[in-house]
């Protein structure tokens, strides 16, 4: 009976540990810089209704981005990243037409930019030196991309359930385009989940954002 | 936001609500997966014009890793 009840209770302390640290998780960005880069690929879908003196006008953007991502070191809680171009396409359909498509020119360029080890951007002027021609519409560069591609986590050892907010000022421009965006986000940490045969943590967040 | 299109330029400005969910591996140190929906109401003014009109956008993102 002693035996039974001391595998009972070395059973639980392991159950007990195994439970805690699969619990309390550190969120820091750690990318490799040997071996495989990471392949992104990121699409955008955006339907925009304007309401023109009564008559109702569709346009449709659409974008996608593939790209590989690569660590060239950590030092001071700065990650520094090494981002190449695989494909990058933006094309817009609105009544005058069809405007855009493939940028054939940024194909395997690569620039640096920097991120915290929660993945608040550090530096993003490798990304903004990073210009293109859009077909029928212009000069830009990728500073409004990268500029939130990596999502922004909770700082410190923390539990599911664990909730917090987010406030941020972002500034941008291009050479097509200049917007200020104030950021306001409530954020969880639900639990996990597997992601892509991967376990991962999985985080929820309901924004509200303001441009100007 | 203010941009040029076709050499007209136009100021966007308005709200966004949204949602958004990332999957976050702590042990490879990277994120996996995003994915967000996003609501903007707000105006459209092309000042050289003296045009002004309502403006909704649907927003729909995903961002994944490819193996």
């Amino acid at each position: 009976m002693r035996k039974i009840t001391l595998f009972s209770a070395v059973l639980f302390i392991a159950f007990i540990s195994s439970a805690f640290s699969q619990k309390n998780v550190d969120f820091i960005y750690k990318y490799s810089s040997s071996g495989n880069p990471v392949k992104y690929f990121y699409t955008q879908n955006i339907h925009e209704t304007l309401d023109i003196q009564g008559q109702t006008m569709d346009v449709y953007v659409s974008s996608v981005l593939g790209c590989n991502v690569k660590s060239e070191g950590n030092q001071n809680n700065i990650v520094t990243l090494s981002i190449t171009i695989d494909t990058l396409a933006e094309v817009v359909d609105s009544p005058q037409g069809i405007m855009g498509g493939g940028i054939a020119e940024v194909e395997g360029k690569s620039f640096i930019m920097s991120i915290k080890g929660n993945g608040k951007l550090s530096d993003i002027s490798g990304a903004k030196n990073f210009t293109y021609s859009v077909p029928g519409q212009g000069q830009n560069n990728l500073s409004v991309t990268f500029t939130d591609f990596f999502p922004v986590l909770p700082e410190g050892k923390v539990n599911p359930g664990y909730t917090w907010t987010t406030a941020d000022t972002v500034s941008n421009e291009t050479g097509m385009s200049s917007q200020v965006t104030i950021l306001n986000a409530e954020n969880k940490f639900e639990g996990f989940e597997e992601a892509e045969g991967m376990n991962c943590a999985k985080i929820t967040s309901v924004t509200v954002e303001q441009v100007i | 936001m203010k941009n040029e299109v076709q050499g007209m330029s136009m100021q966007t400005s308005g709200n966004f609500t949204g949602t958004s969910t990332v999957w976050f591996s702590p042990a490879a140190g990277y994120f996996v997966k995003s994915a967000s929906t996003t609501r903007m109401t707000g105006n459209v003014v092309m000042p050289n014009e003296g045009y002004s009109f309502p403006v909704v956008m649907d927003i729909v993102e995903t961002n994944e890793i490819r193996k």
